[in-house]
């Protein structure tokens, strides 16, 4: 018979009744993670089949690697950090680069320091009222494919996922500031490239 | 003579300066050059909204058919293949 699992417990304490056998208490860490997983997944790989594979990647990955959880980070960094390294590897394996870079899309300025056109910058925040919904969402995606990993990952995780810059730090192995550094170039990349679909120049 | 602040000087700070990590002075000066540039605040308000567009446009739910799969998957992991701790015998 299934032990039980409440909905209650914490996160380690599950993952440490897992290891002990109980797979039922690895199931309700499967379920409160699965949608997470799996939005963060098809974030990093855009293709539906590709986030699938990472998100079974990831639980078997957890699952077999349960006893190497020490415990001395949360379990959803370490959750999330075999889900990142799953999605990075799936891409590299596929052999997938950013066929042409948003660098094109960064700010750019006149001779005085002034932005370089006197443009609608602002059109670009209004770009979900602009774009047709489901062109809104296939461009959304592509540009986040355009991205390069160094930045597509931390974009991600902070300002997609929500997370706290510290935690992001601890899933990517990298410090806080270099964190934020690449979210903000990552923003203004896409703030370029929304900027641009809604026919102004960045 | 000071130099004024211009839209190149506040771009690289936007991040700490939108969410409030400036120490006041340099808050101050960039708040002073976005207050009177119509280009600085349309695009402030753009870099705001980028991650709140990218978050709707992408977000999706896990598929139920998958979701089935999985579980399936995880129901047939082999058991933990560590036992749990028996207790210590005495002495």
């Amino acid at each position: 018979m299934k032990a039980a699992a409440p909905a209650g417990d914490g996160d380690e304490e599950l993952a440490r009744r897992a290891l002990a056998g109980e797979h039922a208490a690895f199931e309700a860490l499967v379920g409160r993670y699965q949608d997470k997983v799996y939005g963060l997944a098809r974030r990093l790989t855009r293709r539906p089949a590709d986030a699938e594979e990472v998100v079974q990647d990831t639980f078997v990955t957890v699952y077999r690697r349960l006893e190497t959880f020490r415990g001395e980070a949360r379990f959803s960094t370490w959750l999330y950090r075999v889900a990142t390294n799953a999605a990075l590897m799936l891409r590299r394996r596929q052999g997938r680069h950013p066929t042409e870079s948003l660098d094109r899309y960064l700010p750019r300025f006149d001779r005085a320091g002034r932005h370089a056109r006197d443009a609608d910058h602002g059109r670009a925040a209004r770009a979900d009222e602009v774009i047709d919904r489901r062109r809104l969402a296939r461009r959304a995606a592509e540009a986040l494919e355009r991205l390069p990993d160094r930045y597509r990952a931390p974009f991600v995780l902070r300002d997609l996922e929500e997370m706290p810059t510290a935690e992001v730090a601890a899933v990517l192995g990298v410090s806080n500031d270099v964190v934020r550094q690449r979210v903000h170039r990552a923003r203004l990349m896409l703030r370029g490239y929304l900027s641009h679909l809604v026919g102004v120049e960045p | 003579m000071k130099r004024s602040v211009t839209c190149r000087d506040g771009v690289p700070l936007l991040m700490d300066y939108v969410e409030g990590m400036l120490p006041s002075r340099t808050r101050g000066a960039i708040d002073a050059h976005v207050a009177g540039c119509a280009r600085c605040q349309g695009f402030v308000r753009s870099y705001l909204e980028t991650p709140r567009i990218l978050r709707a446009a992408t977000a999706h739910r896990l598929p139920e058919r998958f979701a089935r799969r999985l579980r399936r998957t995880v129901g047939t992991l082999p058991p933990g293949r560590r036992p749990p701790a028996r207790p210590r015998s005495a002495g």
